[in-house]
């Protein structure tokens, strides 16, 4: 029983260190960080990115 | 007809219709019809879009039109109704104020010659649709005229452009190593791909939250409506009326009134002039110099408070009112268009990177 959980628990890390999981991670990471800082509503993050979102071609702003 | 004096002949053809067909076309020279004269300051191809949070100062554009007749001169008696439409929108290649995008800027209608100042708010075509109405002449006209993006945003993207394709092949590089693991103890790394995830998940509960507080605002009471703003001296009485509230994207119509105190008749002939300023940064929005008899309906293309002020030259008369403009975030349509650019841009980095590891990999076995 406690092999078969330590196999889980090996295949479970390994799955999470593997190459396209951590690319995965990577990139849903950046793309949040570049949602939030060029059309997030969030005010406060609106406010601090407003002249970056108006002067960066394509991105919109209100 | 041979082929060789079929040709010759259709050359001449051809020649005769570009020396006499074309410029006809090109240059008005409509000496027998009356005609729409459009001046601007800058000069049409000098004219960028308004440049937001700008660390230079921002000026409109000056439009001065006039309806002439068929010997050149002003076209007496003549009314101009003039509409300002924004260029189309383009969903693949969005402005910085998508609402802006296939609009009607401004719509006014006041006695030729017409003289107003309007900021441009994005690049591309707009269209001046001008209908002239007098008691000789009744015609109209479209004037089209092009808009250049200003340069510092080219350079931005460009910049963001080299920064997402850099970060895409750090990452690949440092995910793709090998020997990654030897330098991190395997708690480490799934540490940090743990912090990872948990950062993941707070930026999408902040943007779900922003994003449902966009899609369901808070209710806010509805005030009073404001009694129009209203002046009297010299004998008159100068009003401004219109919504003390709009919403980007819409046009609010707008009513400047110069009356006479004693016979209650309106008095179009006083000269006029209004200017409407955004407040949060002082730029002029639109402004309009010419007689007193006037309507227009304005479009605020920036979310911010704005002040409307008609005054009357060489008299105490003046008036202003406050209008509250209501920003919208741009659609979520457009927004997720230029993401996926935006990753893809990432992502090409990221293959790269796996590709360049990869290239070194097997030229070092």
């Amino acid at each position: 029983m406690k092999a078969h959980s330590q196999g889980l628990e090996r295949r479970a890390i390994g799955l999470t260190l593997s190459v396209p999981v951590q690319a995965g991670l990577y990139l849903s990471l950046c793309g949040l960080t570049l949602w939030t800082i060029y059309f997030s509503t969030y005010p406060a993050v609106h406010d601090a990115a407003h002249s970056l979102r108006h002067h960066t071609l394509l991105i919109g702003c209100h | 007809m041979r082929p060789i004096q079929f040709i010759a002949l259709l050359s001449l053809l051809m020649g005769v219709l570009v020396i006499f067909g074309i410029p006809s076309e090109r240059i008005p020279t409509l000496a027998a019809n009356p005609r729409i004269q459009l001046l601007t300051d800058p000069p049409l191809q000098q004219i960028r879009p308004f440049e937001a949070e700008a660390t230079s100062e921002q000026y409109p554009v000056k439009f001065v039109l006039q309806a002439l007749d068929q010997q050149g001169d002003l076209l007496q008696l003549a009314r101009i109704h003039l509409v300002l439409q924004t260029p189309e929108r383009n969903i693949w290649l969005p402005t910085d104020f998508p609402w802006a995008e296939g609009s009607q800027l401004l719509e006014l209608e006041a006695l030729n010659p017409v003289q107003f100042e309007q900021m441009l708010p994005i690049r591309g075509s707009y269209r001046l649709q001008i209908t002239v109405k007098s008691p000789a002449e009744s015609f109209q006209e479209n004037l089209d005229f092009f808009v250049t993006e200003a340069p510092i945003k080219y350079v931005f993207l460009g910049i963001l452009v080299i920064v997402l394709f850099g970060v895409g092949i750090l990452g690949a590089w440092i995910i793709g190593d090998p020997a990654a693991g030897d330098g991190l103890s395997e708690s480490v790394r799934l540490l940090l791909s743990g912090a990872a995830g948990v950062a993941i998940v707070v930026l999408l509960v902040i943007n779900f939250k922003a994003g449902w507080a966009e899609t369901h605002p808070a209710e806010m009471p509805i005030s009073p409506t404001k009694q129009a703003p209203v002046m009297q001296a010299e004998g008159r009485e100068l009003s401004l009326e219109g919504d003390p509230s709009a919403v980007v994207g819409q046009p609010l119509a707008l009513t400047v009134k110069v009356r006479d105190l004693q016979t209650g008749q309106s008095l179009p002939d006083q000269d006029l002039e209004i200017r409407s300023t955004q407040l949060e940064h002082g730029w002029t929005a639109f402004a309009y110099q010419g007689s007193a008899d006037l309507t227009w309906q304005q479009h605020f293309f920036d979310g911010a408070p704005h002040r409307i002020a008609a005054r009357i030259p060489s008299s105490p008369l003046q008036v202003s009112q406050i209008i509250e403009v209501e920003g919208i975030a741009p659609p979520l349509s457009i927004r997720l268009i230029v993401m996926s650019y935006l990753l893809g841009i990432l992502t090409l980095g990221m293959g790269a990177g796996f590709w360049i590891r990869r290239a070194l990999l097997r030229s070092a076995n």
